[in-house]
């Protein structure tokens, strides 16, 4: 009965590691929940695989959505995760916090496809691809900025260039990008992988 | 001709002692007729009311109408969920869209610094 006891919470507690192992491209984000009362704005958004149908469900071409071409993009995704904090003030998350997301990067799978530092306004973003041969597994994006920082977790197979083309379709314009395709803030360094 | 009238009036109404059995006349009638017809009444009017062609026809209309409720009031929470989740989708895909066009106008203006 002990014995039976034991192999009980061992199983319930291999759960956690078995759903990791199930959904490989999926990060574990740490709680934010401290970030999001110092922020001026946050996002928290968790779309499992149930949600995501539900919203593919009511996207249409209203209010000048592709749906099609959203629905075409989100088909083989298992799960959506952002963690997005704006502070007042620079230096309100520690660098620790992006080093616990970063940490979890260096394991099998996962390669950084592209980094940006802008030295002068110290706005830095990576972006981790997770690759299972021809397949790609899951996406993470890490900016991190003085005053902001945006986690991006796409679990499943996503296409970057059709993920790129939607910006500015939801009513949002594009955001710090010039006619010519510069960044706007300027002495970006640039380095892919 | 009043006064006789009026005196055999008095005689008619003069009060009259029920005698000492009243009260034990009184319970047995109660006993006797009134007690045993009311299971018999309740029985029949059940009868009546299980007879009648409108009771299933009536509980049917309920239970449709109640399974409708039920399914309106989970509609509204089924659209309710699917519209946030429309509306986080977007977001997140707009968030991650942003920092993937950064980083491709970074690499863009890295491979050719003169455009």
């Amino acid at each position: 009965m002990r014995f039976r006891s034991v192999i009980l919470v061992c199983a319930l507690a291999a759960l956690p590691a078995l759903a990791a192992a199930a959904d490989p491209g999926r990060l574990h984000l740490p709680d934010f929940s401290a970030l999001s009362k110092l922020a001026t704005k946050s996002v928290d958004i968790s779309l499992d695989p149930s949600l995501l149908r539900l919203a593919s469900g009511v996207i249409n071409d209203s209010n000048g959505t592709n749906g099609a071409q959203v629905n075409a993009l989100i088909k083989g995704l298992r799960g959506i995760y952002v963690r997005s904090y704006t502070f007042d003030r620079p230096g309100e998350y520690s660098e620790a916090q992006v080093k616990a997301v970063e940490a979890q990067l260096l394991a099998p799978g996962w390669q950084p496809i592209v980094s940006t530092h802008d030295l002068k306004q110290g706005n830095n973003v990576d972006i981790y691809l997770r690759r299972s041969g021809d397949r790609t597994d899951g996406l993470a994006i890490i900016a991190a900025a003085p005053r902001e920082l945006t986690i991006v977790n796409i679990v499943g197979s996503i296409d970057l260039a059709k993920l790129a083309q939607l910006q500015g379709q939801f009513g949002v314009p594009r955001v710090g990008i010039a006619a010519s395709g510069q960044v706007k803030s300027g002495s970006a360094a640039a380095q892919t992988h | 001709m009043s006064d006789e009238f009026e005196n055999a009036l008095r005689r008619a109404l003069r009060p009259r002692d029920p005698g000492e059995d009243f009260c034990a006349r009184v319970v047995s009638q109660i006993d006797s007729s009134a007690m045993p017809l009311r299971p018999a009444r309740i029985a029949s009017i059940r009868r009546r009311a299980f007879r009648s062609p409108w009771l299933p026809v009536a509980l049917a209309a309920s239970l449709i109408a109640a399974i409708g409720l039920i399914q309106m009031r989970q509609d509204a929470v089924d659209t309710a969920r699917a519209n946030q989740a429309r509306t986080e989708l977007l977001q997140a895909l707009t968030i991650a869209s942003r920092n993937i066009n950064i980083v491709r106008a970074a690499v863009a203006r890295e491979e050719n610094p003169d455009s």
